[in-house]
């Protein structure tokens, strides 16, 4: 009886207090994993700030959520209570220890979760590292950034006219890298200066977000006129034809000569719809003759007048 | 010596001495088999779910990279596009210079000819007015032709080193997709790595989404220097160019369009022509019937100053990219327009029977854009006389025309052309006899050698679940890693399986995920400034850019396929009955093999 006391005493009783705190941590550990893919994954739909918008958009305000909301997003809703709504609230991370997963506790009813400390550091960052293939890898990086380099300047130019023609749509720094960490404790072991033990439970996960997407006709019109010299030319000839007095000369001009009215002689056009007709839904062909070719049926004629009366 | 020691007999104390200890050993070892199969279990639930966040990110990630170069591809064939269309506006401009000097050449051919019916006082009054057209004519067409010839030099060869670009981006995408699916790995699920089948399904993807030629089909088609890749044909290539072509076509602005006005003299300040109408039924009631005529008589006249005008993209021969020519046409007259349509149809309505009608005569006389009609009815019997046939029926007041190409058009291509083509140029027909015809040699200019190179996607349906736009991917975690958890791989071998002949060993000592993904087009049309003009759903193609990435369910065939070469499954003796409602492995093994 005495080495049963003993042994369950040391040995039995502890181990069978530890099984169910074990499982209580692996849980923990795959929560952290879980949130740290939800950090990572929700850069595929939001923008970290406002200044990660692509240029030239304007029809909708872009979706906009920084990495320390997303943080405590993530912490609310996979450390947080269980079965609880989606709620906007949830921005705010877990504020008292009543709002930390019940499951988590230890026998005596005290939280294995250290929540008050647990997002002090940075745990989320978008980065350009991708990709890290040597030698194609950095020949890649090289191509999409001596391109993105070319067009930016002129973007840049037409910015300071006032213009949201540009093409910028490449960007490599589209990378979310979101790392979670969850400070753990258990109240019932003390450590030599007579504190709890602590530890942390870390997660990382990554994923490229951002396809270059476009978001709607205008936006197709900006991005694409900054890829078409006329359409800079062009645009900077629009500007000129409106400033004060330029305007009324050259309303005079083209009652004339209509076929340079701004409505007319449209530079850099870029038709926003016109594709091959089978690739709609009414179906189509292209047919030639004579060297001419055409679509079937003929799409709609580009909107714009050439004539003063 | 010592007497041997007598035993004594153990008393029941002694006796149970040790007892606990076992009973003790026995909990201990069940709390301890307890304690390493939850700690082990748990470990190996989170490695596993790391290698499913590393197979989806992978996947979605490769997805992105395609989506990438599908959106820059489709931003880079409406540059492509544009720029065409640019040096459209470019020759029209020449040719409006020639349209608008040639009113001086107009104007003093008819002055002299007037001068005869005036006594000579014609002559002072135009000349000075046909020197202004003239010379002004003369300035801008000296400082636009350089400015059109060197302009479209430019924007050709910007258009070739965006089609280089297009290319090159196609091409890395490839080496893009294999660095991030290394750091996707690496950074969800440090030590994974494509399995034979991820590798085996990756290859497919890429070969189908590179344009490589391959069994599977392509996702994407090269109209360029680089077709040989996608073994494309004789006529498909000629059916990019005329595709590219008709395009360029369908986007001009309405300068290239259509710079043309009309301007109605007779009747004045309308926007048509004097219309007559007359629709009358005269007829007489016998008492057994009614008896009468039907008169239908339609009648317009106007006189009109009507300016014509566009440019074209055309090919002289084979529609090869350096065969095509961009040319503009403008011109302007005094056009007559008259149209008389009559017709006759006499009627008996008796008390008893139906309505009978027959024509008693009629006559359809067109004279207008271009075109003569005659035609006389004769008791039902039409009798064409002029059929829509070519007529002057403008006196020309001015015509230019203006070319660019590698290859020449002659006048009479553009005559040929047909009515809709070059702003409706070529319905002012006599303006092409003394005007245009020489103006459109004399504006002949180089430096554009035709249609730039360009990538699309096909309409080809995918032929299998992993070849382009669909993407699987396998990983695994090592035999090594999966030892380091410190265990054999138990339970999760035979994790989602019904079918207890599985073997356990049959996972190959390591834990394995797949995931798939897809890049798709999406335009919705509900959203506003997404919406087509014309309302109608726009399917996926390489011309606007609106693709995007997401991940996709993976079907049965797969999973199969996937046990089979990625986890070494062994289905041998597992029949159908073993998968309720779902199709026999053995027979899907049978048709992938035979397929192969």
């Amino acid at each position: 009886m005495t080495e049963i006391n003993i042994v369950a005493s040391f040995v039995l009783i502890p181990l069978f207090f530890m099984l169910p705190v074990i499982a209580k941590y692996i849980d923990m550990k795959i929560a952290t994993i879980q949130a740290a893919r939800y950090q990572a994954w929700e850069y595929t739909v939001w923008y970290t700030s406002n200044s990660e918008r692509t240029a030239g958009f304007s029809a909708a305000s872009a979706p906009v959520k920084s990495l320390d909301t997303t943080a405590r997003e993530a912490e609310r809703r996979f450390f947080g209570l269980e079965n609880q709504p989606l709620s906007a609230a949830d921005s705010g991370g877990i504020g008292s220890e009543a709002e930390v997963k019940q499951y988590w506790r230890d026998h005596a009813d005290r939280s294995l979760f250290q929540y008050q400390n647990n997002l002090n550091s940075p745990s989320m960052t978008t980065t350009d590292s991708t990709p890290t293939l040597p030698v194609l890898g950095d020949i890649t990086n090289l191509l999409y950034k001596g391109f993105d380099a070319i067009t930016s300047v002129l973007a840049s130019v037409m910015k300071v006219i006032g213009s949201p023609v540009g093409f910028t749509v490449i960007e490599l720094d589209r990378y979310a890298n979101g790392s979670m960490s969850l400070q753990i404790t258990d109240n019932g072991i003390i450590n030599d200066n007579g504190t709890p033990i602590t530890g942390t439970l870390t997660a990382s996960a990554a994923v490229l977000t951002e396809p270059w997407n476009a978001g709607g006709v205008d936006h197709v019109s900006n991005q694409v006129r900054g890829l078409v010299p006329t359409g800079i030319i062009g645009e900077i000839w629009t500007k000129f034809t409106n400033l004060p007095g330029i305007k009324q000369l050259w309303s005079i001009l083209t009652f004339f000569l209509p076929e340079f009215s701004n409505d007319c002689l449209k530079w850099g056009y870029v038709e926003p719809d016109n594709v091959p007709p089978y690739y709609l839904e009414s179906g189509g062909s292209h047919s030639c003759s004579s060297g001419l070719c055409q679509f079937s049926p003929e799409p709609t004629p580009p909107p714009g007048n050439c004539s003063a009366f | 010596m010592k007497a041997p020691r007598r035993t004594r007999p153990l008393g029941k104390r002694q006796r149970l001495a040790g007892q606990a200890l076992v009973f003790a050993l026995v909990v201990l070892t069940a709390i301890l088999i307890g304690f390493a199969s939850v700690y082990h279990t748990g470990l190996v639930a989170a490695k596993r779910i790391e290698l499913q966040n590393a197979a989806d990110a992978a996947a979605y990630s490769t997805s992105v990279v395609e989506a990438r170069d599908l959106n820059l591809m489709a931003y880079i064939n409406k540059a492509l596009i544009a720029n065409e269309v640019a040096v459209g506006q470019l020759i029209g401009l020449v040719s409006w210079t020639s349209y608008w000097k040639s009113y001086g050449t107009y104007l003093n051919a008819y002055g002299k000819t007037l001068d005869a019916v005036t006594l000579g006082a014609t002559s002072p009054i135009t000349t000075p007015i046909a020197n202004a057209f003239t010379t002004s004519g003369n300035i801008a067409n000296k400082v636009l032709k350089p400015v059109a010839q060197t302009g479209s030099s430019f924007l050709h060869i910007a258009n070739r080193v965006l089609s280089i670009a297009q290319q090159a981006f196609h091409v890395t995408s490839v080496a893009y997709s294999l660095a991030q699916i290394k750091d996707s790995i690496a950074n969800n699920a440090p030590g994974a790595t494509l399995s034979p089948y991820g590798w085996l399904t990756l290859a497919a993807h890429t070969v189908s989404f590179g344009s490589i030629p391959n069994p599977f089909g392509d996702f994407t088609r090269t109209h360029g220097p680089l077709d040989f890749l996608s073994g494309t044909s004789s006529d498909a290539k000629d059916e990019g160019w005329e595709q590219l072509a008709a395009l360029i076509r369908a986007s001009r602005d309405p300068f290239s369009h259509y710079r043309g006005w009309t301007l109605w003299l007779i009747p004045p300040g309308t926007s048509g022509p004097l219309t007559l109408s007359v629709n009358d039924s005269i007829g007489i009631n016998l008492g057994i019937a009614k008896v009468g005529v039907d008169i239908n008589f339609r009648f317009e006249f106007g006189i009109n100053i009507q300016r014509r005008g566009g440019s074209e993209l055309r090919y002289i021969g084979d529609p090869k990219d350096k065969n095509f020519n961009w040319s503009g046409a403008d011109n302007s007259g005094m056009g007559a327009h008259l149209v008389i349509q009559a017709n006759i149809d006499g009627y008996v309505d008796p008390i008893i029977g139906s309505k009978k009608t027959f024509n008693l005569g009629g006559l359809d006389v067109s004279f207008s854009d271009g075109r003569a009609t005659l035609k006389v009815k004769v008791l039902g019997v039409t009798i064409p006389i002029l059929n829509n046939v070519p007529a002057p029926t403008a006196i020309p007041f001015s015509g230019g025309a203006a070319q660019i190409g590698q290859k020449s058009l002659t006048p009479a291509h553009v005559l040929d052309s047909g009515d809709d083509f070059y702003g409706g140029a070529p319905t002012n027909r006599l303006s092409w006899v003394p005007g245009t015809t020489a103006e459109f040699q004399i504006n002949k200019l180089k430096g554009y050698k035709g249609l730039p190179w360009y990538i699309d996607t096909t309409v080809n349906e995918p032929k299998t679940s992993f070849t382009a736009p669909y993407l699987i991917l396998g990983l695994t975690y090592n035999e090594d890693t999966v030892s380091n958890l410190g265990m054999t791989p138990y339970g999760f071998s035979n994790l989602g399986r019904t079918n207890t002949n599985v073997g356990n060993d049959s996972a190959g000592g390591s834990l394995a995920a797949i995931a798939r993904s897809e890049v798709y087009f999406s335009r919705p049309n509900e959203v506003s400034y997404f919406q087509r003009d014309d309302g109608q759903e726009e399917y996926a193609n390489a011309f606007n850019p609106y693709w995007q990435a997401r991940l996709v369910n993976i079907g049965y065939f797969d999973r199969l396929l996937a046990l089979l070469i990625q986890q070494g499954q062994d289905f041998t003796g597992v029949t159908g009955s073993s998968f309720p409602s779902l199709p026999d492995p053995q027979d899907v093994f049978k048709s992938l093999m035979n397929a192969i």
